[in-house]
């Protein structure tokens, strides 16, 4: 098969993404300045031709602050779409191939889990496991995998009557060989577009959560407390919001506008996978 | 039809039972009481509380309680606001939340639709990619940004409308813009891959072979048959938008609803946890209902099944 270009829309935020990645992995290289040092310059500047933007009301450069913030929002936001993606993908693929009580049961415990007010069962839940990276992965993870074991499940339901999985039966593979072996691979696309969703919802969950004060508390760094500590001086510098918020976004929309690429290109998914391995 | 949604608010009040039930056990299980302060209380003096707010009895008896207070009309009082009515905190908070929540809902629904739809009518033309680039963008921008750059651009720099708190018509506005813009992307986006995908159907063919023009196949026909995703995406939405935005109600100052649901957790206020569980959940069941109403109007395959 003749491999075609990759058009814009996936390599753009694709390099966008590993630049981010990047300057969040090697932050402490590429800060100009120490995120953690008070006064490295005049306290609540805009941005100059040193401090690029600007200083908060302490004087740290907020520049590095935001290299240093990227790499606790993008670890939340990778974690818990990992052990959402683990933990949905195992029980949505039982639900969805044993059917019957087990599928009740799991359909009962998700449904009620999406019936909650999220704002409180997170508030909840840092109670349970404290404030800081525990917490907001726990809050953030227990109450994102429902959302991919339905997608799983849903995805199983369909691919269980499929003739290549009636011949594995029909050969006498058993239920994990088929599970692992047939199902999984077959779900890969789904679950890599899944992946594109999942992982912003999550960053924006813990901006969020941090910004009002209930995820990662100071000393750690995370663009959602950045917007937080800004948001006190909003009136007068807005920059220090701004800032953080432009970083989320950028990284969000290069996720979002890839994940709509690969939508679009279900049919062709896995020649979209091949076309990256 | 009444059966039909007899059944479904059966089903709905059976897990508003089940939540609340869950969230009280989960409360209790949590670490820390509700009158645990920084400064420390004599242990005598601590514990004649517990036992005067009932926090000594087992916890099934107390659940009881709650219930069967609540079966007389009473919420309880507030732990933390000590001797206020949770209902009456809750009634005097909804009101700006609601107000706000149901603005922002109609104007969405009704931008969402239209973005979608338009987007969707001229795929492939720069008119639909600059609608879906509106619409990532109104997805992937965070509240408090949305909420910042509103004031700065329209209060601080314009200043053509108030930055904060609701004293006069004109401070609903922004709020209002900040609190819509997220479900218009939502509602477009689904609107538009929803059309798109109902494009394709023998339906359409049918109505254009007939001589339908091609304005009223995709406004009348596509349209409506495009709009059960988007109903089913309003019930969720509005239980969250009528309860109040978090952000929103902090940046813009403004009494709502949305700042208890995390400081009455925070204070292990039990009565008013509930209370507002209680409230998004009637919420829920309501807009609930009023979908599953929509779904049986709009579709009326569903129609023949509910009367089955």
């Amino acid at each position: 098969m003749k491999s075609q270009p990759m058009s814009p829309r996936l390599w753009v935020p694709i390099v966008f993404l590993i630049i981010v990645s990047l300057c969040a992995l090697f932050a402490h290289w590429l800060c100009p300045f120490d995120p953690e040092a008070v006064g490295a310059g005049e306290p609540l500047l805009g941005p100059t031709s040193v401090h690029w933007m600007g200083t908060d009301a302490l004087g740290r450069d907020l520049l590095s602050r935001i290299l240093q913030g990227a790499r606790l929002s993008l670890a939340v936001g990778l974690s818990t779409a990992a052990f959402a993606l683990i933990l949905g993908t195992i029980t949505g693929m039982i639900a969805g191939y044993r059917g019957g009580r087990t599928d009740r049961a799991l359909m009962a415990f998700s449904d009620m889990i999406l019936t909650f007010p999220s704002l409180l069962l997170a508030v909840l839940l840092t109670l349970f496991f404290g404030r800081g990276f525990l917490g907001i992965f726990m809050s953030i993870g227990l109450t994102t995998w429902v959302t991919q074991a339905k997608m799983i499940r849903g995805l199983v339901l369909q691919a269980r009557e499929m003739p290549y999985i009636e011949s594995a039966r029909a050969v006498g593979a058993g239920t994990p060989r088929i599970l692992f072996r047939h199902l999984l691979p077959n779900l890969t696309g789904p679950i890599l577009v899944s992946l594109t969703f999942q992982i912003p919802n999550n960053i924006m969950t813990e901006s969020f959560l941090s910004f009002i004060g209930l995820g990662v508390q100071p000393p750690d760094t995370s663009w959602g407390t950045l917007a937080s500590e800004g948001f006190r001086n909003i009136q007068a510098y807005p920059h220090l919001v701004i800032f953080p918020g432009l970083a989320l976004f950028l990284t969000m929309l290069a996720l979002n506008v890839l994940g709509d690429s690969l939508v679009d290109q279900t049919t062709d998914t896995s020649k979209f996978i091949r076309s990256i391995e | 039809m009444t059966l039909y949604l007899l059944r479904r608010l059966t089903f709905s009040l059976t897990s508003l039972f089940a939540l609340v039930c869950i969230t009280f056990f989960l409360l209790r299980f949590a670490p820390g009481s509700p009158f645990d302060s920084d400064k420390a209380w004599p242990p005598d003096v601590q514990a004649l509380i517990e036992t005067q707010y009932g926090l000594h009895d087992s916890l099934f008896a107390q659940f009881g309680t709650w219930v069967s207070n609540l079966l007389h009309g009473n919420f309880g009082e507030s732990f933390h606001y000590i001797g206020i009515p949770v209902s009456e905190m809750i009634g005097g908070a909804i009101g700006p939340s609601a107000i706000l929540g149901g603005f922002a809902l109609v104007i969405a629904l009704f931008f969402g639709i239209l973005l979608g739809a338009v987007a969707a009518s001229h795929k492939g033309t720069f008119l639909d990619f600059s609608a879906m680039f509106l619409a990532v963008a109104g997805v992937t921008l965070p509240a408090y940004l949305v909420a910042t750059l509103l004031i700065l651009l329209f209060s601080t720099i314009l200043g053509w409308l108030p930055p904060a708190l609701l004293s006069e018509p004109g401070s609903y506005v922004l709020p209002i813009v900040a609190l819509a813009l997220r479900p218009i992307a939502m509602i477009a986006r689904l609107t538009r891959s929803s059309m798109i995908e109902n494009m394709g159907k023998d339906f359409v063919r049918t109505a254009l072979s007939k001589g339908v023009t091609r304005q009223r196949t995709v406004w009348v026909h596509v349209l409506r048959n495009s709009l059960m995703p988007v109903i089913g995406l309003i019930g969720p939405l509005a239980a969250n938008i009528v309860t109040g935005s978090y952000v929103v109600e902090l940046v813009f100052q403004i009494p709502g609803l949305a700042q208890h649901f995390v400081s009455s957790v925070i204070n292990r206020d039990y009565p008013l946890v509930l209370g507002l569980t209680l409230t998004y959940g009637t919420v829920l069941v309501v807009s609930n209902l009023f979908v599953d109403a929509l779904y049986v109007w709009a579709d009326p395959r569903i129609r023949v099944e509910a009367e089955r």
